[in-house]
């Protein structure tokens, strides 16, 4: 049943409300019928409090989710580092050093730039254990970790190789200047007092030097530098041997 | 009515609804492959109770994750609830998290936004 329009019952449009496109669209529904009254606004008000509501509670349901994500973000990176940090040392482990020595690798062979390697391990290391328990050892494995660590330039790579073997890697370093890099690691080394419950131990390193030449793989290389390593053991310790 | 008791799955939370006691418990993760399918008899089943519940109802979760539509879901339950706490039933909301993870905490009060009823975030040794 149609009702006439009472003048006095017609809407005016607040100003700011004038250009609105939701306005314009409910204009044109209700344009030139009798529904164009403050009832019909009161209707529609209701319908658009209705979707604003959803819209609050879709944007609720988005920010949780986001913070969710955040978390989960935020320990994946987490996770990441642990993966690839040494539990005792902080320094790279063993599969960090892998995946960074390749991408150093294949850099390399790209522009034709120089690289080395140094591995350098612990003189009598096992003596340390036998005569003051694994924690003394430990201490020292930390101890000489740092002294490496601080020896060595920003973009170099240092890594806990094995139990107490150091893998080292000097990116655009020739063998000449790896030589004397590898000599500034024992010397740190072999000046450091290691205090462990009142004992002030020593610690010494064997270090074996190898240099990338083209067609060399990362195992080769590591193998190298092992073999250096070895031969300064064999030559009396605490020195530096460079692969020939 | 009957208790609501669902064993938790890889990616679904456990469910141990007491009518008796009014202890509504949920933890552990949700990230089921159909939040709608699983949380919908959980709504309803909440629904139901809380239209004739006489005594005070507690929900206490102690949920770490909760994927998109989980979320949504659960603010779907937290709706429930909150309008039983409107009609008069006194409800409570008691959500645990990790001390150790703040984050947590702020995804928790955002949950929390807009209830009326009480709703305690509260921190648990990890």
């Amino acid at each position: 049943m149609k009702t006439p329009i009472d003048p006095s019952d017609v809407v005016e449009v607040p100003d700011e409300f004038r250009n609105d496109p939701v306005l314009s669209w409910a204009d044109s529904l209700t344009a030139g019928n009798e529904l164009r009254t403050e009832k019909s606004y009161e209707f529609f008000l209701q319908l658009l409090e209705k979707y604003a509501g959803l819209l609050r509670r879709f944007s609720k349901v988005l920010r949780i989710s986001d913070s969710y994500q955040r978390e989960i973000k935020e320990m994946n990176v987490q996770l990441n580092e642990v993966a690839r940090t040494d539990y005792l040392t902080g320094l790279s482990n063993r599969r960090d050093m892998f995946e960074k020595t390749s991408a150093e690798l294949s850099r390399v062979r790209r522009h034709g730039d120089s690289f080395s390697l140094l591995l350098a391990d612990i003189d009598s290391f096992k003596a340390f254990n036998d005569t003051y328990g694994h924690e003394a050892g430990d201490e020292v494995i930390r101890a000489v970790a740092r002294s490496l660590k601080s020896n060595l330039r920003m973009e170099d790579l240092c890594s806990r190789w094995g139990g107490e073997e150091f893998l080292i890697g000097l990116p655009s370093v020739d063998a000449d200047r790896a030589q004397q890099a590898a000599e500034k690691l024992r010397i740190g080394v072999e000046s450091l007092v290691i205090e462990y419950r009142g004992e002030r131990l020593r610690a010494t390193v064997s270090v074996g030097v190898a240099r990338y030449v083209p067609g060399i793989d990362i195992d080769a290389l590591v193998r190298h530098a092992d073999q250096a390593m070895l031969q300064a053991k064999r030559a009396g310790k605490n020195r530096v041997t460079v692969d020939v | 009515m009957e208790s609501l008791s669902i064993k938790s799955g890889v990616s679904s939370p456990s469910v141990d609804f007491d009518p008796e006691t009014g202890l509504l418990r949920m933890g552990g993760e949700s990230y089921p492959e159909n939040s709608f399918e699983f949380y919908t008899p959980i709504i309803a089943w909440l629904t139901g109770y809380l239209s004739d519940v006489t005594h005070p109802v507690r929900f206490l979760v102690e949920l770490s994750y909760l994927n998109t539509s989980s979320t949504k879901c659960m603010i779907d339950l937290l709706d429930q609830l909150e309008a039983g706490f409107k009609q008069g039933v006194k409800v409570s909301v008691d959500w645990y998290y990790d001390r150790d993870n703040e984050r947590a905490r702020d995804t928790i009060e955002e949950f929390r936004e807009d209830f009326t009823m009480p709703f305690n975030v509260i921190a648990r040794e990890g």
